[in-house]
């Protein structure tokens, strides 16, 4: 039996949730500064072309505008990250359709809008590429002149000898598996506002993922020092992964500030989100996969070449992710994988929920059915059979320490079998099938020997409300909840009186941000240590004004008491306002920098690098018509492995919206770019899932206790999203008899493997 | 987008005078939303513009001498609501119930569905195969013209919006034996395009097609009529699946879709009208034997 909670586990009110509805919520956009300019990007219109002439004189002289850049007027100081080959304007020449060539400030955003078209512009075109198959070709022309072969990163990684095994194997399969680009299409589009202030400092407002990270980024394009900038996080319409790192508009709005001497507001406009936004990056999977008679898994071996885009952002780590985590997803004996990642004159890649992670499971999880159906076998027996389990040691060096695969998948199975329509409806046309993936993820992700966990500050105020600062962006997923409960649960008070407070770097405890999934693990940990020191310093003083000892007191509801006799106590307001406002000198405060037990990978990606593991088994039924291959993801079943739950309410929502993100996937989200040009760059063309399109979702919640977490609780942010694609393709499948390796699995494409007489389009 | 005034008259003859006073340079919004779009991507231009949404005499519908006459104000969403319509016109009410989402249906007009001139829209398809009319009102006066006759390209209508108004379309009641059904093919149920859709309106006896008009999209710059496929309706048996599914190939087969790399080859898109009107034959044939 797990322990009880007053509030961890609890339904509690999501913190902000009232604003966000009723309209109060303080977004980019409705932040007004006197005397603010707006600003607008001059963007490439050509995939690849050479810069020969760039005149902004005539946009310079429009009334209203106050400045005008290009690249000409900036530092040239590289930026990004493992590979930073990004500048703030394009230089020499353009390297995708979205490039950013000038930027302009002016009094309204229409006059900034009129003034891009006075910018004279003149492009030699060069020869562009659209594919990392075509960019690693020979000779191929170069992206960037001093990166030879167009290569952004390769890896090859093996454990045991992969080789010997295929050898010993009953069968061995092999498939190659493709996945599209696809965008985060937040709700809010990204932006920000850039003051200069008297001391030559900067303010950056932004709903950015990462703060500290994004000060460090903007510094380090600017030559700056980070403490020089401040950035303050409003609050965030959405992310997904596609704000956690800055855009070039961050130190071009610092740029345009500096120039006009005014404060700058930019906001990309939702066709500036589609075409220069950052997107999944799309990867060519091919697995070969050996195993035995009873179907135990073996031995895989993977090739994987991506799609790096003009620029280099988070794809590089996102091709290890890639690489590496569906390897310990069951017990394989032995693996090799070899990545290439390449650029190509498209929109540059980066981070979108599931990191690299969930193009992997889309190839893996739909193997793990055509092996199985191939030697007759069960695909959910299978992945029973060899799921990781707790206190496995993986193959990567990873420690499980705690572990809810198996629980997941016969849960999710369960689920899925009641209920079920017919298979076949009378007229034969319409035809049901189901199918399950299974997951991996991770609750942080240590890069190298780097600090992987978060800082919080708690501080008692006179009237026994507490605040608590902390570093990690709340984009909607519930961070801000997740804390307050966390740290109302060991202070014994109610989660109502505590105050998360917003992210502001000058004052925000040090943090990494929103991402790998990581935040209620880490940075409820981080706040769990300080409100436990900060308990510590209170019933030390309580145990001074109740005369006894502080080990005989207990706190709850925000009364301080002796332990069996409850009826002496004291309130905690009570006892804070004698620590600050009487000589006790009491502090009632704490700063904790926590960094979990792991290790961390080394040069050869071996390693424990998360501080907690999550699995999840999302089982779909799905309904197809065969004389259109039209396709209905009818119900999902989520079973979701998250330590403990802390806020019920709050995962379910992560489930949610992960299905219907994972279902557009699946289903229909893909840029589709003609000639370098993106041909649905709007809302009216680039099809998401809506409300009247999402299928039944039955959440299920499986507590592991984990042993480092705090409360036992593990992530669930992207875990939700990342067994959708392969679970709606495995039941196509199963419906229908056909095997979709390309994400999105169109009714096109369904109609066409249906009817191989019929030629499809050229591909 | 250059908009000097934005006027809102309060009848007809109002809103004409407008148009005259801006002389060609003024022009009719009504939901909005396609025009609001068109001008913000500089696909219209406009010095005024003149709301026809608090017009009385623009506003409601009736049955008015055996016709249907729905006033240009009528929204989708209130045409798909309304029992009567439901029931005489099915085809019309779910072409309408499916435009967009409930906010555009709120606000959008069938007229307005038109006059935007799009080959796939859908209230425009249903009122093309129903053979209705519009009725136009000019300075030069009144005229009535079957609305499949309004197209002049592409995206292009013959009513001039910045001169004339349509005040209504009229579509006939359907006699005894008569019966109408609309479907689309989109890949998801709400705000979205379809990929085919298609509207037939069949006059039968005792379960046999005397004549049908069908209309479908987007296939052509405009709403189609196969012709081929309705000749090949003539005496077809509600009952006879093989001759429905013949009429659908055949209905198919006269199309022109586009390739479209959003929304899909030529060769599949035809497939899923032939798919299309064998349905929507059946739902008629089924319909008939409801009311036999
Ligand atoms: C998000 C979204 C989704 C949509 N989905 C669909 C869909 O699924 N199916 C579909 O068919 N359409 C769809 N549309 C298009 C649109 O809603 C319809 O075409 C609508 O019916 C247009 O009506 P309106 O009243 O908004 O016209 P407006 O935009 O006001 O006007 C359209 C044109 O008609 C002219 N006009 C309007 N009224 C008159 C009149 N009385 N006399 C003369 N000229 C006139 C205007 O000058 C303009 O040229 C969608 C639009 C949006 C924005």
């Amino acid at each position: 039996m797990m322990e009880e909670y007053a509030v961890v586990g609890k339904a509690f009110r999501s913190v902000g949730g009232s604003d966000k509805v009723t309209g109060r919520a303080q977004y980019l956009d409705d932040i007004e500064l006197p005397g603010m300019l707006h600003a607008k990007i001059l963007r490439s219109p050509h995939a690849h072309a050479r810069i020969l002439k760039i005149d902004t004189s005539k946009a310079a002289a429009l009334p209203g505008v106050k400045a005008v850049l290009s690249a000409v007027d900036c530092p040239k100081l590289p930026f990004g990250l493992d590979v930073p080959d990004a500048r703030i304007f394009a230089e020499t020449k353009v390297r995708y359709a979205g490039d950013e060539v000038a930027a302009v400030a002016a009094e309204t955003p229409k006059i900034a809008r009129e003034a891009l078209k006075l910018i004279d512009v003149r492009y030699e075109l060069l020869p562009a590429l659209f594919s990392p198959q075509e960019a690693l070709q020979e000779g191929a022309p170069l992206v960037h002149e001093d990166k030879p072969g167009n290569l952004v990163k390769s890896y090859v990684i093996e454990r045991g000898d992969v080789d010997a095994d295929f050898a010993a194997c009953d069968y061995v399969f092999e498939e190659e598996f493709a996945s599209s680009r696809v965008t985060a299409c937040y709700l809010e589009p990204f932006g920000a506002i850039a003051r200069w202030e008297p001391d030559n400092r900067l303010t950056i407002w932004t709903g950015i993922q990462g703060a500290f990270q994004a000060r460090s980024e903007i510094a380090r394009a600017l030559g700056m020092n980070p403490s020089q900038i401040t950035v303050k996080v409003p609050a965030i319409g959405g992310a997904f992964g596609g704000k956690i790192w800055i855009r070039n508009f961050h130190p071009i709005v610092a740029l345009l500030a500096k120039e006009a001497r005014r404060p700058v507001k930019f906001v990309l406009t939702r066709p500036e989100e589609f075409a220069a936004s950052r997107p999944r990056v799309p990867a060519k999977i091919k697995i070969k996969l050996g195993m035995l008679k009873d179907g135990t898994l073996v031995c895989k071996d993977t090739a994987i070449v991506a799609d790096n885009g003009a620029y280099s952002w988070a794809a590089p780590k996102i091709v290890l992710n890639m690489s590496l985590r569906t390897d310990c997803l069951y017990r394989f004996k032995s693996v090799r994988t070899r990545s290439y990642l390449a650029y190509t004159n498209t929109t540059p890649t980066s981070g979108f929920r599931g990191y690299g992670n969930a193009q992997s499971h889309f190839a893996q999880e739909s193997m793990i059915d055509v092996c199985a159906r191939k030697a007759g076998l069960d695909p959910v027996e299978v992945r029973l059979k060899n799921a990781v389990r707790q206190g496995d040691l993986t193959l990567h060096g990873w420690k499980v320490r705690s572990c809810g695969l198996t629980e997941c998948i016969e849960k999710a199975r369960a689920a899925i079998a009641r209920g079920r329509k017919p298979q076949a409806d009378p007229n034969g046309t319409v035809k049901r099938g189901i199918g399950l993936a299974c997951m991996n993820h991770v609750s942080g992700n240590r890069a190298g020997n780097n600090f992987d966990g978060s800082s919080s500050m708690v501080r008692f105020q006179e009237d026994g409300k507490l605040v608590l600062y902390h570093g990690e962006s709340d984009m909607g997923q519930g961070a801000r909840t997740v804390l307050a409960q966390i740290a109302a649960e060991t202070l014994g008070i109610r989660p109502e009186d505590v105050l998360v407070m917003p992210i502001d770097t000058d004052v925000s405890p040090f943090c990494f941000g929103s991402y790998s999934s990581r935040v209620t693990t880490v940075a409820g940990k981080a706040a769990y240590l300080a409100s436990l020191q900060v308990r510590e310093q209170l019933l030390k003083l309580a145990a001074t004004l109740l005369e006894a000892a502080p080990e005989d007191l207990d706190v709850r509801e925000g009364r301080i008491f002796v332990r069996g006799g409850e009826r002496k106590g004291i309130s905690v307001a009570d006892v804070c306002k004698s620590a600050i406002r009487t000589r006790a000198t009491v502090g009632l405060t704490a700063y904790v920098a926590y960094d979990p037990p792991t290790e961390g990978a080394n040069e050869d990606f071996y390693g424990d690098y998360s501080s907690a593991y999550t699995y999840a088994a999302q089982a779909v039924e799905v309904e197809v018509n065969t004389e259109t291959g039209q396709i209905r993801v009818l119900r999902v079943a989520a079973a979701h492995d998250v330590g403990r739950a802390i806020n019920p309410n709050g995962i379910r929502g992560q489930i949610y919206g992960g299905v219907a993100q994972g279902a557009g996937w699946a289903l229909y989200e893909n840029m589709v770019y003609e000639g370098g040009r993106l041909q649905n760059n709007s809302l009216r063309n680039y099809t998401m899932v809506t409300a009247t399109d999402m299928p039944e979702v039955e959440p299920i919640i499986v507590e592991t206790q984990d042993p480092v977490g705090p409360y036992g609780a593990k992530g669930i942010g992207e875990p939700a999203l990342i067994p959708m694609p392969p679970a709606v393709a495995n039941a196509v499948e199963d419906a229908v008899g056909v095997r979709i390796r390309d994400l999105p699995i169109t009714a096109e494409k369904i109609y066409f493997s249906l009817n191989p007489e019929c030629e499809g389009p050229a591909s | 987008m250059n908009i000097q005034d934005y006027l809102v008259p309060h009848h007809v003859d109002e809103c004409l005078a407008m148009l005259n006073a801006w002389g060609g340079r003024g022009r009719l919004v009504a939901g909005g939303t396609d025009l609001v779009a068109s001008l913000e991507y500089g696909k219209a231009q406009a010095e005024a513009l003149i709301d026809i949404s608090a017009m009385e005499d623009l506003m409601g519908f009736e049955i008015q001498d055996h016709e249907l006459v729905v006033r240009a104000g009528s929204t989708h969403r209130q045409v798909s609501a309304a029992p009567r319509i439901r029931q005489l016109w099915p085809a019309l009410s779910k072409a309408c119930g499916s435009v967009g989402s409930p906010q555009i249906r709120n606000v959008a007009t069938l007229a307005g569905n038109v006059v935007n001139a799009q080959p796939a829209a859908d209230a425009a398809v249903a009122l093309v195969a129903l053979g209705a009319r519009a009725e136009i009102l000019s300075s030069g006066g009144r005229r009535l013209e079957a609305v499949e006759n309004l197209y002049g390209g592409l995206g292009q209508s013959r009513i001039d919006s910045s001169r004339e108004i349509l005040v209504a379309l009229r579509v006939p009641v359907p006699d005894a034996g008569e019966v109408n059904v609309y479907g689309r093919v989109s890949p998801r149920n709400s705000l979205c395009l379809p990929i085919v859709n298609a509207a037939l309106s069949l006059k039968t006896a005792g379960g046999t097609v005397l004549s049908g008009r069908i209309a479908m999209g987007p296939v052509s710059d405009r709403p189609f009529r196969p012709e081929r496929a309705e000749a090949a309706l003539q005496g077809v048996a509600l009952k006879d699946r093989a001759a429905l599914s013949e009429v659908g190939r055949i209905a198919g087969e006269e199309a022109n879709p586009r390739d479209s790399c959003l929304r899909g080859c030529s060769d599949y898109r035809r497939q899923l009208l032939t798919v299309l009107i064998r349905t929507l034959l059946e739902d008629a044939a089924a319909q008939t034997a409801e009311e036999a």
